[in-house]
C-alpha cells in the first residue's frame, strides 16, 4: 500500500467503532422492559444491611432519632426509595420515635418533606410536630454539624416551613446530641456520612448508620469496618435489600431487576468489546482482512 | 507589616482555638469556641448572597457583550429570580410558603427534581458506552482491572448470585479487603496532608486569606 493511505476498515474494526447509540438503544431497553414486566429475582440481603436494621432496632422505644438526608434530586432515583423504607422502619411498629430530619444539601429537605408526608403521614397517621420534624436547610456544612453539639434549637432556631422550633411539641427537651439515640445519615457524597463522622461520631459519640449512593459506598467502608458506622446500606441493592428486611417491598425492589439487568448488558458490552480488541489486534499482526 | 500580620494573627488566634477546644472541651473555653462556630455559620450565609450576587453579575456581563451562548445567561438569570422570588415570599401570602401546592414547590417537584434526575440517570448511558470502548485488557494491570470490576458489578445485583454464584461474597471481599486497604491508606494520607496544610495556615506560613 502507498504511504500516506489508510487501510480499508475491516469488518471487526466496524463494529469495534459501532455507534454509540446501538449501546444507548440496548441500555434503554434492558432498563425499560423489567420495568414494565418485573422479573421477581431474589433479594439477598447484605451483612452491613442487616446490622443498620439491627442498630435502629437496638434503640429504645420513644427515643429521638437525627435523619439528616444529605442529597438532591441527581440522587433521587437511588436515595429516595432508601429514605422511603427507612421511614416504614421508623413508623411501622408504633414504637414512639421521635425523628427529626433535615438536610445539609440546599435541595434536600423538599424531598424529606415528601417522603415524610408520603410514608409517615398518609401511611401511618404521625403528625408533623409531634411525631416527626422537617428542620430544613442550613448552610455552614461542618460548621452545622459541630454547632449541633452545642445546641439544635440555636443551629436551627425555625422549620423547613420557618415555624419557630420551640413551638412544636417533639423539640421540648431537646438540646443537642446528648438527646439523640442513634443518627440516620441518608448520604450522597460532600457534607455527608464523612462528615458527620469526623465532626459528631468521633467527637460527640452518637451511634450513626449510613445509606449512600453506590458510587460512594467504598468511601465510607472504612467506617463501618472500624465500628463508627454500625451499618451501611449501599445504592439502590441497599434499599432493596432493607425493602426485604422489613417486609415493605417498594420502587427499590422493582427498580433492582432493571438495574440487574443493565449491569449484565454494561459487563457483556466489556466482554464483546474485549473480544472485539482481541480479534482485531491479531488481524493485525497475522494481516487478516475479516 | 500590618496588612500581613494582623491576618496571620486572627488566623492563628481562632485555628489554634479549635484545635484546642477538640482536646480540652473545657467550660468558659468551649463556649467561645461554639460563638465562633456561630460567627462562621453567618459569615457563611453572606457568603451566599455574594455568590447570588456574583452569579447576576457574571451572567449580565455576558448577556451584555453577547457573548457565546448569551442567552443561557438571560434563562439562569430568570430561573433564579423566580425561584428566590416565590422562595422568599411569606406563607401568609396566596402564592408563598413550602407547603405542597405552593409555585416554589410546584417548580421544585416538576422542573428542578425532573432535570437533576434526568441529568444524572444519563450516566448510565455513557457508562455503558464508555465501558464498551475504553475497558480494554491491554495490560495485565488493565486485565486484573477489568476482571475487577466485572466481578463488583455482577456481585451488586441479585441476577449475580444466579449466574455467578458466591458472586456476592466475592464481591463483599473485594469491597471489605481489597478496597478497603487501598482506601485506608489514601485516607491516612489525605488527614496527614490536611493537618500539614492546617498548621501551616495557623501558623502563618501558608496564608490563602492574603495577598503579599
Amino acid at each position: 500500500m502507498p504511504n500516506g493511505m489508510n487501510a480499508p476498515e475491516t469488518t471487526l474494526e466496524k463494529i469495534e467503532r459501532m455507534d454509540r447509540r446501538i449501546v444507548f438503544l440496548a441500555i434503554a431497553i434492558t432498563i425499560i422492559l423489567p420495568l414494565i414486566w418485573p422479573l421477581g429475582l431474589p433479594i439477598e440481603v447484605s451483612p452491613q444491611v442487616d446490622d443498620f436494621h439491627e442498630a435502629i432496632e437496638s434503640i429504645p422505644d420513644g427515643s429521638v432519632v437525627l435523619f439528616p438526608n444529605d442529597y438532591d434530586p441527581a440522587s433521587k432515583a437511588e436515595l429516595y426509595p432508601m429514605t422511603v423504607a427507612i421511614l416504614h422502619h421508623f413508623f411501622k411498629e408504633d414504637r414512639n420515635l421521635k425523628i427529626i430530619g433535615l438536610g445539609l444539601f440546599p435541595a434536600g429537605p423538599p424531598l424529606l418533606q415528601k417522603a415524610f408526608e408520603e410514608v409517615a403521614v398518609e401511611q401511618y397517621g404521625a403528625e408533623y410536630g409531634k411525631d416527626f420534624v422537617n428542620l430544613g436547610y442550613k448552610e455552614g456544612r461542618e460548621i452545622v454539624m459541630a454547632s449541633m453539639g452545642e445546641s439544635i434549637p440555636k443551629t436551627f432556631p425555625t422549620d423547613f416551613f420557618g415555624t419557630p422550633i420551640d413551638s412544636l411539641p417533639i423539640m421540648l427537651g431537646i438540646k443537642n446530641y446528648t438527646d439523640i439515640a442513634i443518627l440516620v445519615n441518608v448520604s450522597a457524597g460532600y457534607p455527608g456520612t464523612k462528615e458527620w463522622v469526623q465532626q459528631v461520631v468521633s467527637v460527640f459519640d452518637v451511634l450513626m448508620v449510613s445509606g449512600t449512593t453506590g458510587v460512594s459506598a467504598p468511601e465510607y467502608y472504612p467506617y463501618y469496618n472500624s465500628g463508627q458506622l454500625a451499618g451501611m446500606l449501599e445504592g439502590l441493592k441497599g434499599a432493596a435489600e432493607y425493602e426485604t428486611l422489613i417486609e415493605k417491598q417498594g420502587i427499590a425492589t422493582s427498580g433492582m431487576d432493571a438495574q440487574s439487568l443493565g449491569h449484565l448488558v454494561i459487563i457483556l458490552f466489556i466482554i464483546v468489546g474485549n473480544v472485539l480488541f482481541i480479534l482485531n489486534r491479531r488481524n493485525k499482526t497475522k494481516g487478516g482482512r475479516f | 507589616m500590618a496588612r500581613r500580620s494582623i491576618p496571620t494573627a486572627i488566623a492563628f488566634f481562632f485555628g489554634a482555638m479549635m484545635v484546642v477546644n477538640y482536646f480540652v472541651p473545657w467550660g468558659w473555653f468551649s463556649d467561645r469556641a461554639n460563638q465562633v462556630q456561630e460567627w462562621g455559620l453567618i459569615v457563611v450565609a453572606f457568603a451566599y448572597i455574594l455568590g447570588a450576587l456574583n452569579v447576576m453579575r457574571v451572567h449580565g456581563h455576558k448577556i451584555q457583550r453577547k457573548d457565546e451562548d448569551w442567552r443561557f445567561s438571560i434563562v439562569t438569570i430568570i430561573t433564579m429570580v423566580v425561584m428566590l422570588g416565590f422562595g422568599l415570599m411569606p406563607e401568609q401570602w396566596a402564592i408563598g410558603g413550602m407547603e405542597r401546592g405552593s409555585p416554589f414547590l410546584w417548580m421544585f417537584d416538576n422542573m428542578y427534581v425532573p432535570m437533576m434526575a434526568t441529568m444524572y440517570s444519563l450516566l448510565a448511558f455513557f457508562i455503558a458506552s464508555a465501558a464498551f470502548r475504553a475497558f480494554k485488557v491491554r495490560s495485565l494491570e488493565a486485565t486484573l482491572l477489568a476482571v475487577t470490576a466485572v466481578i463488583v458489578m455482577i456481585g451488586a445485583v441479585p441476577l449475580g448470585g444466579i449466574l455467578l454464584p458466591g458472586s456476592m461474597e466475592l464481591r463483599t471481599w473485594i469491597m471489605e479487603t481489597l478496597q478497603n486497604v487501598g482506601k485506608r491508606g489514601i485516607m491516612i494520607g489525605v488527614a496527614l496532608g490536611a493537618i500539614s496544610t492546617s498548621l501551616k495556615i495557623i501558623l502563618g506560613i501558608e496564608r490563602p486569606y492574603g495577598r503579599d
